[in-house]
């Protein structure tokens, strides 16, 4: 293979991973803006998104826009669910909501331990075949990953852009207390705002089901990388979310392709320890107001 | 000889300036009120002094020292304590230890001093029971401070600022919220405690009658900017500080 | 929690548990409880690691991984011939520095950085671990990691090294104790309830929460150092996010507040993943459930029901005597 199509790859590569790190940061680092909750559990959505997607796409061979969507749509419906029983009560308590969260991936992660099994599942690509530009070649199955994600990145920033209830979304995140005042009804806001990041995460899952194999362990490597992203990013920050989940994932695929891949997991904590000590803010983030 | 002199200081959030080129001095002894309108930049500039912000120009000297930009902690250990408009005390602490907590700072030698004795919290406990004494709230001490009247919560968070033994106490809006008969009360025990400890003071407050009847000097802020400095009866009567307030209008007519 | 009302009787409690915790290899039906005890001794010294970083207002998700560095120095050192009595030690140390250059540099960030930052190193170093294979063995990890031994005395079997992972246990338990009662343990939870307050007495808050996430992960290296040289066994696997996480519900269902917190953590989780061996699933199942369920309804831990029945007898105390004093 030539240098032109290795490089190639790996750009294709980088960006679809960094593409699936964008989702699950900006759902994230929503969900920490809007009810200051970090969410440890954010991963095991994406894992539970990608399982059921596996068995409905995978396993039972339903057609493939239903299989997306009732994953999509069981997965909300369970963050729904843990957001009104659990994360309702933790909201503006940043230490005992993220610790309630870590109970929360504990239980979500080991229910699909005892309900689907340990052993990895693989799901058929969605698209075969191979994109050819200029004599390199793109795998379809990677590119579906890229556009999916772009779409929804796209759809989301018209939401939070151009709608009521993303208007009233950032007004929250703002400041809750004033939010309410001026008759936003931040009751509906949270609860919103938490199904739309898990959504976000459990689409993630769904497009990477076909590219990866689907197990219940899958959830806390991209729950890591959305840490590191938003930390670099600027917690609360979505322009920041998407730089720093496309810059790690290119760091991923360029170093992992040309050195190693531990090397490049060292590299992205040097980056974050950098970035920490530098622009403690993240790089697109805004400064917290002193005093 | 001056305890405090704050030189051209300027303090600006981005493009926004809330203390622009402010000067003044506090002598030892001063009992000084920093009043101003709403949004005029008081609580910036007390930020700024005690360190809690850096200033973006200028220089804060205390006992003849730079503290500009110093770390809180630092200052407060040099000699300058100030209060918290709000959540000034431990609420879930006692009284006792809130007051002791506030001594620990600047009694101690070193942080692993005291690891096997109990002398340290004798020595504190007995400090802190003084400060109490003073405003009044020994008959507290072993409640836990959440479980204290709101006016009580104050005078405990002022009392938490003393416990540190400053020469030069900063109180932002210590009567704010408090009911006339509770203000009364807090207003006589900072003259107990001037009179006692003999502890310089600065006082943010929109209370007029309360920086009237305590401060022997007053500078006044508005848009940033100090636009007098003088005496109470002096400040009141200035046409600049009565436009601040009440508007052009008021001193046309 | 006020140390200077502890009881006569506190102390009459607590020398009897020591007692029955010393006599335990004598009334123990079979080794198997020789050996979770063991096992809760090493929990409870990395739980009360944690709860001294807890106790300065700090959330380590990493303490696993300084567990992990600890039991990977002591290992690799005394293969090397050290003796594992001092390699226990430098592997604390080791662990305790670790954090301190990691704690000055994250710490004065906002405590959620400090929680992502800190589980991210513990990530890295599983990772190092791995990648390292020439040194650490890689995935198979390090066997056969020698026995500790004391004045020619080898602790091979449980009923030997039970009494001597006791003895560590007490030991960070009373130092713990006279921690949280010593002017820095004040100024841990002064810190903890109120930084900016703390702060304006003239207390430097970033530096106490810097020297608690020191001892907090120092204690981890040890523990982990100690927990190896017990299984004579380390790899990437004895210490990931999810052994951190156990020790969180320790912490956080036993209670965060005094050193009784960790003690009944410990005391009620140490057997649950024994007893449920079988249906790995359902032990953390469990775990995650009692994790949120005390969050919910007792935030302050199972030892907390004590302390707030003692609190009622004092406020009818104070009260009493606020009567008395406005009566005469």
């Amino acid at each position: 293979m030539s240098m032109d199509i290795i490089l190639a790859q790996t750009v294709v590569n980088g960006l679809m991973v960094g593409m699936i790190y964008v989702l699950m940061a900006i759902g994230f680092t929503m969900v920490f803006g809007i009810m200051r909750i970090v969410n440890f559990a954010h991963g095991e959505f994406y894992m539970v998104g990608a399982f059921l997607f596996a068995i409905l796409y995978g396993s039972n061979g339903m057609p493939f826009a239903v299989s997306v969507l009732l994953a999509i749509g069981a997965t909300a419906l369970l963050g729904l669910l843990m957001e009104r029983i659990v994360f309702r009560r933790f909201r503006g308590n940043e230490l005992n909501g993220m610790i309630a969260s870590v109970g929360v991936a504990l239980i979500l992660q080991n229910s699909a331990l005892l309900l689907w099994g340990s052993s990895a599942r693989t799901v058929p690509p969605v698209l075969s075949g191979v994109l050819s530009v200029g004599g390199i070649v793109f795998p379809w199955s990677r590119l579906v990953v890229i556009i999916g994600a772009i779409v929804a990145v796209v759809l989301l920033n018209l939401l939070i852009g151009h709608t009521r209830i993303g208007r009233a979304m950032r007004a929250v995140a703002q400041d809750a207390e004033i939010a309410q005042v001026q008759g936003i009804r931040v009751d509906v806001i949270f609860p919103a705002a938490f199904v739309l990041g898990v959504s976000l995460a459990a689409f993630a899952g769904v497009l990477m089901a076909p590219v990866l194999s689907v197990s219940p362990f899958i959830g806390l490597a991209p729950t890591l990388k959305a840490f590191v992203i938003v930390v670099i990013g600027g917690l609360g920050s979505v322009p920041g979310a998407v730089v720093g989940g496309l810059l790690i994932g290119l760091i991923e695929s360029f170093a992992g392709t040309f050195v190693s891949a531990s090397l490049s997991e060292i590299l992205q904590f040097l980056v974050v320890i950098g970035v920490v000590l530098l622009r403690p803010q993240g790089l697109l983030g805004r400064k917290e107001r002193e005093a | 000889m001056s305890m405090l002199e704050v030189e051209s200081l300027k303090r600006s959030f981005g493009g926004l300036v809330a203390v622009r080129n402010v000067s003044f001095k506090v002598s030892e002894g001063d009992f000084l009120g920093l009043i101003g309108p709403n949004g005029a930049g008081k609580t910036t500039l007390f930020n700024v002094i005690s360190g809690v912000l850096r200033p973006s120009a200028g220089t804060v000297r205390f006992l003849d020292r730079d503290i500009s930009g110093q770390p809180a902690n630092q200052t407060v250990r040099q000699g300058l304590s100030r209060t918290f408009q709000a959540a000034t005390v431990y609420p879930e602490a006692t009284v006792i230890e809130n007051v002791a907590r506030g001594t620990l700072g600047t009694s101690l030698t070193g942080l692993w001093s005291g690891f096997l004795s109990r002398k340290w919290r004798v020595a504190a406990e007995e400090k802190a029971y003084h400060v109490l004494d003073l405003f009044g709230l020994r008959r507290r001490a072993d409640l836990k401070a959440r479980e204290l009247s709101y006016g009580e919560q104050r005078r405990l968070g002022v009392a938490i600022a003393l416990a540190s033994e400053p020469k030069l106490l900063m109180l932002d809006e210590p009567v704010a919220g408090l009911n006339p008969e509770e203000a009364a009360e807090l207003a006589s025990v900072l003259r107990r405690v001037k009179s006692e400890r003999g502890v310089t003071m600065v006082m943010v407050e929109h209370h007029m009658r309360t920086v009237m009847g305590l401060c022997n000097r007053v500078v006044v802020l508005d848009h940033g900017t100090l636009i007098a400095d003088g005496t109470p009866a002096d400040v009141v009567s200035n046409p600049l500080v009565i436009e601040a307030y009440l508007g052009k209008e008021a001193v046309d007519a | 929690m006020n140390p200077s009302t502890t009881k006569p009787m506190s102390y009459v409690a607590v020398a009897v548990a020591v007692f029955l915790a010393v006599l335990l290899p004598w009334f123990a039906p079979n080794q198997f409880y020789i050996h979770l005890a063991t096992v809760g001794c090493i929990n409870l010294m990395l739980v009360l690691g944690l709860a001294i970083i807890a106790r300065a207002g700090q959330l380590s998700m990493g303490h696993g991984g300084f567990a992990l560095v600890g039991g990977y120095v002591s290992a690799l050192l005394s293969m090397k011939g050290w003796p594992p009595l001092l390699t226990l030690f430098i592997a604390g140390l080791t662990a305790a520095v670790i954090a301190a250059a990691l704690g000055w540099i994250i710490l004065r960030l906002r405590g959620v950085y400090f929680v992502l930052v800190a589980f991210a190193f513990s990530q890295i170093v599983v990772l190092l671990a791995l990648d390292m294979s020439s040194i650490t063995g890689g995935a198979n990890g390090l066997v056969g990691v020698p026995p500790i031994s004391i004045f020619g005395c080898v602790l091979r079997a449980k009923p030997q090294f039970y009494p001597f992972a006791l003895a560590c246990a007490l030991t960070t338990l009373l130092l713990t104790w006279l921690l949280y009662r010593s002017p820095l343990g004040t100024m841990m939870a002064a810190t903890a309830e109120n930084q900016r307050l703390t702060e304006s007495s003239g207390i430097d808050t970033h530096r106490v929460q810097v020297i608690a996430f020191t001892i907090g992960s120092g204690i981890a290296g040890f523990a982990g150092a100690l927990s190896t040289h017990y299984l004579r066994f380390i790899s990437p696997d004895s210490y990931t996010f999810w052994e951190s996480v156990s020790y969180l519900t320790m912490l956080v269902v036993g209670g965060r507040d005094g050193v009784l917190g960790p003690v009944v953590g410990v005391l009620v989780l140490t057997p649950l993943p024994e007893l449920l061996r079988s249906t790995e699933g359902l032990q953390h199942i469990i775990y995650g459930t009692m994790l949120v369920l005390c969050l919910m309804f007792v935030p302050n831990g199972l030892a907390s029901l004590v302390q707030t029945w003692r609190s009622r007898q004092r406020v009818a105390r104070t009260s009493a005597a606020v009567v008395a004093e406005e009566v005469t």
